[in-house]
């Protein structure tokens, strides 16, 4: 019973930063329309970046939010060349575009980086707290209240602030907000950086705990997919909770099966949320079958 | 978008018989092995390889209008099951290639009838989901050999043992079998049918037809394929371990397929050799910076050829190719092209 309790508590941890990927999938599906599988890539160059700038001596918060806006940067440039312009195309199509930019991501950090896996300084020493019998890295705790401070934030944004707004609006009718004068460049851009932030924020915050390198993008964007697509990517909340689930799914099952079969366990109930309610847990719009 | 099926336009010309393009292929081919070095046939034996793979991908994802992201778990199974039956039980790799197409043909059957109704993204998760769970599996089956694969995986032999040379004749063979079968398929009824399943499925569906049965056809036909390269691969290199069939292999089947031309048969021979081609020639410059630079200069190139190609000629390089040509010499329904 206590051993399920210390898989729970560090399934939460690695969870909540699933949480901050699923949440900028969603995001940008629900404003655009694009499923990003370079989503993972944010949280990567988050990571990366953090590593970087720390190696370079900076303080913790400067390189913090140099990271940040470096992934920031990425986003933008991402929205204004490739997708804005490509934002027509077939879904198919936008598909293999942003696998593409998945895959360019990840060569062009290799690239800069190397393959090697590197260590990322912890934002407050290596301590642990226990709690209730579990052990809990205090990095754990500065993910979970990080990925808290940002879930708060983007609601804040998008539901107190005029763009965010407006945003939500584009999202709901973009034909209307259009006519309204809302620019489409401009909320793609948006988006696009929120998504890069909120990503970025995720990887910077779980790289102490993991280490960080070049390809952790990928498997982190897929479980982060997986997490969006369980809660129902067409909700912000849902695809938060849908990556808490998976996190903790996947401590369970690697902690009482193996770590090498809990990947395949998280595929499968990825598989049974597809079969048997695709529009995920917390979804509303019902599938749209042709 | 037009909801008409583009049909059959009259009785083909004869250059575009289908066993006439065959033979033409298999004749460059066999030149190709008479004239070009060893590891030019080692080359072009994965060419052909990655090719057999391709065309199948080619009639899912550019004809039926789909794409499958878990390829390399069919391209998997087929190894592996030559894989186990040579190493694990003495049998001949032949038996293990016909139960590596079985398995594969039926595991696309049970998850076709799954997942091919589901939308476009859905679906492309279903099938990622499909390749992650075959590639967890060979890591921690014991009948896979689990992180260290499988090693002395038994040769083909016809009364003896094949060559690396005879590797290249088989495969070519194979290649132009498939490219003959994709070719008469995409001319005949259910050709046509897919064609309409691509453009409209309400249209296709209204006329009374079942888009799904014709793709899960499309979907079995795709993994039988790959299954089939698969087994060959693992009996020609002779060893295979679970980090060859990951998402990364399911990816740059992928960009192969998109860079030759997604409907185009011959188009996915050429993509794959362009993109391999390529590929080595870019390992070789990186490798000359860094060793770690050459995988990652491969790496970026492919990601950003993906890119550009979707974004400028979404229908692929060889089909854009074929429709400009198409547009100025014959007065056919732009529309068709240039969706």
């Amino acid at each position: 019973m206590s051993l399920l309790w210390q898989f729970v508590v560090s399934g939460v941890g690695t969870g909540s930063v699933y949480a901050l990927i699923a949440m900028g999938y969603s995001l940008i599906y629900k404003e655009t329309g694009i499923i990003n599988f370079a989503q993972g890539e944010f949280a990567m160059i988050g990571a990366m970046s953090l590593w970087m700038f720390q190696q370079q001596g900076w303080p913790l918060i400067p390189a913090l939010i140099a990271a940040v806006a470096v992934a920031a940067v990425v986003g933008a440039g991402i929205s204004r060349i490739v997708m804005h312009p490509a934002r027509h195309s077939a879904p198919l199509t936008l598909i293999f575009i942003t696998l593409g930019l998945d895959t360019a991501l990840r060569g062009i950090a290799t690239l800069l980086w190397g393959v090697n896996p590197v260590a990322v300084n912890p934002l407050s020493g290596n301590g642990s707290i226990h709690l209730i019998g579990a052990v809990l890295s205090v990095q754990n705790l500065w993910v979970l209240l990080g990925a808290a401070v940002v879930a708060l934030a983007l609601y804040l944004f998008l539901e107190r602030t005029y763009l965010g707004r407006g945003m939500e609006a584009a999202m709901d009718n973009p034909q209307a907000a259009q006519l309204f004068g809302m620019d489409p460049l401009k909320f793609s851009l948006y988006t696009w950086i929120s998504a890069a932030i909120i990503g970025a924020v995720g990887g910077a915050l779980l790289a102490p705990i993991t280490t960080a390198n070049a390809n952790m993008g990928l498997d982190l964007g897929l479980s982060g997919f997986v997490g969006a697509i369980i809660g129902g990517i067409d909700s912000l909340p849902g695809a938060a909770l849908g990556g808490l689930v998976l996190g903790l799914v996947q401590s369970v099952a690697a902690g009482y099966v193996s770590s090498t079969w809990a990947d395949g366990i998280a595929y499968a109930v990825l598989f049974l949320v597809l079969l048997v309610r695709p529009q995920g847990l917390m979804g509303s719009h019902a599938q749209h079958r042709v | 978008m037009a909801t008409n099926p583009r049909t059959k336009e009259g009785p083909l010309s004869w250059w575009r018989w289908p066993s006439l393009q065959a033979l033409a292929l298999l004749i460059i081919a066999i030149l190709g092995g008479l004239l070009l070095g060893p590891s030019w046939v080692s080359e072009l034996t994965v060419v052909g390889l990655y090719a057999l793979t391709v065309i199948g991908m080619n009639l899912f994802m550019g004809y039926a209008g789909q794409v499958s992201l878990g390829q390399a778990g069919f391209f998997g199974i087929g190894a592996y099951s030559v894989g186990i039956i040579t190493t694990q039980y003495q049998f001949s790799p032949w038996l293990g290639l016909l139960a590596g197409m079985l398995i594969a043909g039926v595991v696309a059957w049970l998850l076709g009838k799954l997942v091919l109704k589901l939308q476009t993204h859905y679906l492309a998760l279903a099938t990622l989901a499909f390749g992650m769970i075959a590639n967890v599996a060979f890591q921690a089956l014991s009948i896979t050999g689990g992180n260290s694969g499988l090693t002395g995986i038994g040769n083909f032999s016809l009364g003896v043992s094949f060559s690396n040379t005879d590797y290249y004749w088989f495969v070519w063979i194979l290649v132009a079998l498939a490219a003959w079968y994709a070719t008469r398929m995409v001319h005949s009824e259910s050709g046509s049918l897919l064609e309409a399943v691509r453009s409209s499925e309400v249209a296709t569906k209204l006329m009374g037809l079942n888009p799904d049965q014709v793709k899960r056809e499309m979907f079995v036909v795709s993994a039988i394929l790959a299954a089939l390269a698969g087994g060959v691969y693992a009996s020609w290199i002779g060893y295979i371990d679970p980090t060859v069939f990951t998402f990364t292999l399911s990816i740059n089947l992928v960009l192969m397929a998109v860079v030759g031309g997604m409907r185009s048969v011959y188009g996915a021979v050429v993509g794959v050799g362009v993109v391999q081609l390529l590929g080595q020639g870019l390992n070789t410059v990186g490798q000359m910076i860094s060793p770690a630079a050459g995988g990652a200069l491969e790496l970026t190139v492919y990601g950003l050829i993906l890119v550009v190609v979707m974004m400028f000629w979404p229908n692929g390089l060889i089909t854009a190719w074929k429709g400009r040509y198409r547009q100025s010499s014959v007065v056919s329904p732009p529309s068709a092209v240039s969706d």
